[in-house]
């Protein structure tokens, strides 16, 4: 019999505890345990707060929306989707990115921004470089 | 007569017996190749000379064994981070990965950018990697060599 | 007829279900079945106290990190084991220190002097053993992880396992220092 075919957990029981003794276990001190749990926590929490924003933020889009038509708006925001092919080569990828957070560190005009501002929320800052980075990652459908 | 038939005999039980062993390694084989299993597969970007400010490839598996189950960053500080990657590619095999960093502190040559975690089944899996783009500091693109490596 | 209980990697799966609907107490009921677990094997790993308990810290952050794309297929510890290895790699190398196994054993006598010198010759042989043996040997032993979830988490075939059991033993067992552990009854 080969050795990969024989039952190999053939080790005498004293062995095995002497084993275990060369490594013995010690207390993980409370304080310790606290500091995870307690990041666990907030971790937790923070994701709970996250999700529960994501579902209300629809709700809140639709009701925007819903007065907005109601008012008979006339100003029509005609801004174009902001581009996030940042550097013009054609193509969305991670360098557009990188070239709009190198863009933010130099502090845009207020022309710059509204071109690159792809959340529309009239700032221009790292979730708009996140929002590039998303598109420049994302697997074809 | 009866010495050739000896020897018959012997080869006989000669190639009985490596049948035997060759059905047994099969046996051990398939059983290794059914069990699912973690593979942790390392991402190399190499920029030559050039400092490394941003980075994209795709990773793919041709033979369908393996899935992608978690992305860490690298080993520079620049890429510890986990990398910009598309959650829909997680349960599939194939993923674009992507980061930069705008700090000053940045790596050049083979580098480590990323580790992802692969559950292989039915086998080993057929990884591949291609550059998609890559820039130095200020944003030219560069040329990059990419590489696997378990 | 009572269901039977879950297995323990059915159960680490439930727990992490649970965890990533927010639920705090799951998490806490996974950090304290693992955490020992954990922490022990950081302690044998960078054979210090203060950075396994780095270890430690630093491997349940990777989780809370990992959890809402980890896909659980195996026990958490099969997950865990290749984390805790290259964390606590880390740390030797933070401290310019290589093979914390072989460090562990030479000290591993002295922690427990009433010991005599069966463990020291244990410990020896050990040292003795070709580190890929070694390392199989402790992970079925002192880690408690089964042959499967050990070829999982060294991301090695099953029958590779059980040839470095298999000279792992055969080579404590022809170790004139240790052989008595297997003569005893």
């Amino acid at each position: 019999m080969r050795p990969e075919d024989e039952p190999p957990d053939d080790a005498p029981r004293k062995l095995v505890s002497d084993l275990r003794a060369l490594f013995p276990a010690a207390r993980v001190p409370a304080e310790v345990d606290e500091a995870i749990l307690g990041r666990a926590r907030a971790t937790l929490a923070a994701r709970r707060r996250k999700r529960t924003l994501l579902r209300l933020v629809p709700l809140a889009a639709a009701a925007t929306l819903v007065l907005w038509l109601a008012l008979g708006r006339k100003e029509r925001d005609t801004r174009r989707v902001a581009s996030a092919d940042v550097d013009g080569s054609g193509r969305v990828d991670i360098v557009d990115a990188y070239v709009l957070a190198l863009r933010i560190e130099d502090r845009p005009d207020a022309t710059e921004g509204r071109r690159f501002d792809q959340n529309g929320d009239g700032e221009l800052d790292r979730r708009d470089v996140d929002l590039v980075a998303s598109a420049a990652v994302r697997v074809g459908s | 007569m009866r010495v050739v038939k000896s020897w018959c005999a012997a080869l006989a039980l000669l190639l009985s017996g490596a049948l035997v062993i060759a059905r047994a390694a099969v046996q051990v084989s398939q059983q290794s190749e059914t069990a699912e299993r973690f593979l942790a597969v390392d991402v190399f970007v190499d920029s030559g000379d050039a400092l490394l400010a941003a980075w994209q490839v795709e990773l793919a598996d041709t033979s369908g064994r393996a899935r992608v189950v978690g992305v860490e960053g690298g080993e520079h500080a620049a890429f510890q981070e986990a990398p910009y990657y598309d959650p829909s590619a997680l349960q599939r095999g194939r993923i674009v990965l992507a980061s930069f960093h705008v700090g000053a502190e940045l790596p050049s040559g083979r580098t480590r950018v990323a580790r992802v975690h692969f559950l292989v089944s039915g086998g080993e899996p057929a990884l591949e990697i291609t550059p998609v783009t890559a820039a130095t500091q200020g944003g030219g693109r560069i040329d990059i060599r990419t590489e696997l490596s378990r | 007829m009572p269901d039977a209980p879950p297995s323990p990697a059915e159960r680490d799966r439930r727990w992490i279900e649970e965890i990533r609907r927010g639920d705090e107490r799951a998490f806490e009921e996974l950090y304290h079945e693992h955490r020992e677990w954990v922490f022990r094997l950081a302690l044998r790993l960078t054979g210090r106290h203060a950075d396994a308990l780095d270890v430690l810290q630093e491997c349940f952050a990777y989780l809370l990190r990992k959890l809402p794309v980890l896909d659980l297929r195996v026990g958490l510890r099969t997950f865990l084991y290749p984390a805790v290895q290259h964390l606590s790699a880390n740390a030797r190398q933070r401290a310019g220190r290589a093979h914390a196994d072989e460090e562990a054993l030479e000290r591993a006598p002295a922690r427990d002097p009433g010991a005599g010198t069966e463990r020291d010759q244990l410990a020896a042989a050990l040292r003795r053993l070709p580190e890929a043996q070694r390392e199989v040997l402790l992970m079925r032993f002192v880690d408690g992880l089964l042959l499967e979830e050990i070829a999982a988490a060294l991301d090695i075939p099953l029958g590779t396992v059980k040839s470095r059991m298999h000279h792992a033993l055969a080579a404590l067992r022809a170790d004139e220092a240790v052989r008595a552990y297997f003569e005893d009854g």
